[in-house]
């Protein structure tokens, strides 16, 4: 979030699309990330479009009771509700698809200098995607949430639906499965 | 396989979607686009414009309560009950029947002694 983010919030509220885009671009990312836990990879970027869609409409009613990001995640919430009713095609698990799962990015670890601490983390990387897929969908999207995009709990809550304690609950259940998924290995 | 929990959430910390987002360039250019065909809601109203309306209501609350007290009926004497009656000069009975219509106890106190002269035997 820029510093000037107060101005630019002023001048997004009056119709200036440009204040608009330099606010929110920070978050582009993450929100991008977010979406696609909620409708999978294909659909993330229309999610996100629509969610400052009708962040860029609602900006004037936004009355800081929560933070900008809290607010974004809550309509990001919604849209991918809404995306998912639309389409009526949720049967499929929203993580990621096989051939989505070869794309994913593997960064090498700066603070490991033996290789065979470099194939250890990434054995464990791939070792977690898979037990990832063997979670409930809520899980696996807290835990990815929580710790891959690094979303508060509120945050979270809002992007999810429910209520933080439900988030905590669900991140601690998760976590316990998702070990024993991997002790089992 | 054990894992600390240390090392599991740094293995979920690189489980990044495999897709990226588009270029800011190309997806604002479309957003600024869109953004045209749809209208800003009103400013939602100031809370200071409206910050007369709480002290105005518990005002007209306040003045509604003291018009019903002091318009309500007096209370019935029904409410009160006598529950016990101490007679302290001797007696055989004590009734005590309650009048709805005229709001009232009567206490009757059967053989009480009286003064001699007084002449009552109640």
């Amino acid at each position: 979030m820029a510093d000037n983010s107060a101005e630019l919030l002023e001048r997004a509220r009056t119709g200036d699309v440009d204040a608009f885009a330099e606010l929110f671009e920070g978050l582009r990312s993450t929100l991008f990330s977010v979406a696609c836990r909620l409708v999978g990879p294909v659909d993330a970027d229309d999610v996100v479009m629509e969610t400052y869609l009708k962040a860029w409409q609602a900006i004037p009613r936004f009355g800081a009771r929560s933070s900008l990001r809290t607010w974004l995640y809550r309509i990001a919430h919604n849209c991918a509700l809404d995306y998912v009713r639309s389409r009526k095609r949720r049967k499929e698990h929203t993580l990621l698809s096989d051939e989505e799962k070869s794309r994913m990015e593997q960064l090498p670890d700066e603070r490991a200098d033996r290789p065979d601490e470099v194939a250890e983390r990434a054995e464990l990387v791939l070792e977690v995607r898979n037990a990832l897929t063997k979670l409930s969908h809520n899980h696996a999207v807290v835990l990815q949430l929580r710790y891959t995009d690094g979303l508060s709990y509120a945050e979270i809550a809002a992007a999810t639906g429910v209520s933080p304690g439900t988030v905590m609950s669900r991140l601690f259940n998760a976590k316990r499965k998702l070990s024993t998924i991997l002790e089992r290995k | 396989m054990k894992v600390s929990d240390n090392k599991l959430d740094q293995a979920l910390a690189r489980q990044k979607p495999g897709v990226e987002p588009r270029p800011a360039d190309e997806f604002w250019a479309d957003f600024k686009a869109r953004a045209r065909l749809r209208t800003q809601d009103a400013p939602a109203r100031p809370r200071q414009a409206l910050a007369w309306v709480t002290p105005l209501a518990c005002a007209a609350a306040l003045v509604l309560a003291v018009g019903v007290y002091m318009l309500s009926p007096p209370r019935d004497i029904n409410g009160d009950v006598i529950k016990s009656v101490e007679v302290v000069a001797s007696h055989s009975a004590v009734f005590i029947m309650e009048d709805k219509e005229s709001k009232s106890a009567i206490v009757w106190i059967v053989d009480m002694e009286t003064d001699p002269g007084n002449g009552g035997d109640t």
